[in-house]
């Protein structure tokens, strides 16, 4: 499974074809990237600007939602439990691999913890390119 | 429900985010209750 952004189809695709995987891969769109309102796009130099308090970008999850669309912490670990749900229907009981983003696997790393110790994980180090978790769902 | 195992693996760079620019990189980007593409 992957999201609807094109970086995560694109892997899937490549691991599937490694894999010689011939099933379907079903796109969630719950589970892919924090919104970032007007900030989407944006390099994080220009950003910074508007968060003077940030020195990184994985600090940004530090960053409260705001009038220019941010999306707000609660509502995006909301839709990610939401997207789990989905995951777990479609699987009919298999594992799965989900090619998401680092936001993403941070925020479903955080939600087995309880919510006061959840902004630390988001805020903490992004997970490099191919590097893979793991969950029970 | 039985327990099952979800493995996440972070996207490679590919094309659409060598920049490394902020969030979904979808302005527009909306989701509709229970959407699921494809």
């Amino acid at each position: 499974m992957h999201t609807d952004l094109d970086r995560t189809k694109k892997t899937s695709q490549i691991l599937a074809d490694s894999l010689q995987f011939k099933g379907h891969m079903f796109g969630i769109t719950q589970l892919k990237e924090r919104f970032g309102g007007r900030y989407a796009g944006r390099q994080f130099n220009e950003i910074k600007k508007d968060f003077t308090a940030i020195n990184y970008p994985h600090e940004l999850w530090k960053a409260p939602s705001d009038p220019n669309g941010l999306e707000s912490i609660d509502s995006f670990l909301n839709r990610l439990g939401i997207g789990v749900e989905l995951i777990s229907q479609l699987s009919r009981g298999r594992d799965v691999v989900l090619v998401a983003h680092a936001g993403t696997i941070k925020g479903l790393m955080s939600l087995k913890y309880p919510k006061e110790q959840r902004l630390e994980i988001l805020a903490g180090p992004t997970p490099g390119n191919g590097k893979v978790f793991g969950i029970t769902i | 429900m039985t327990e099952k195992k979800l493995y996440i693996v972070r996207h490679l760079k590919t094309d659409d985010n060598l920049s490394e620019s902020f969030g979904s990189g979808d302005r527009d980007s909306q989701i509709l209750p229970g959407q699921i593409i494809d």
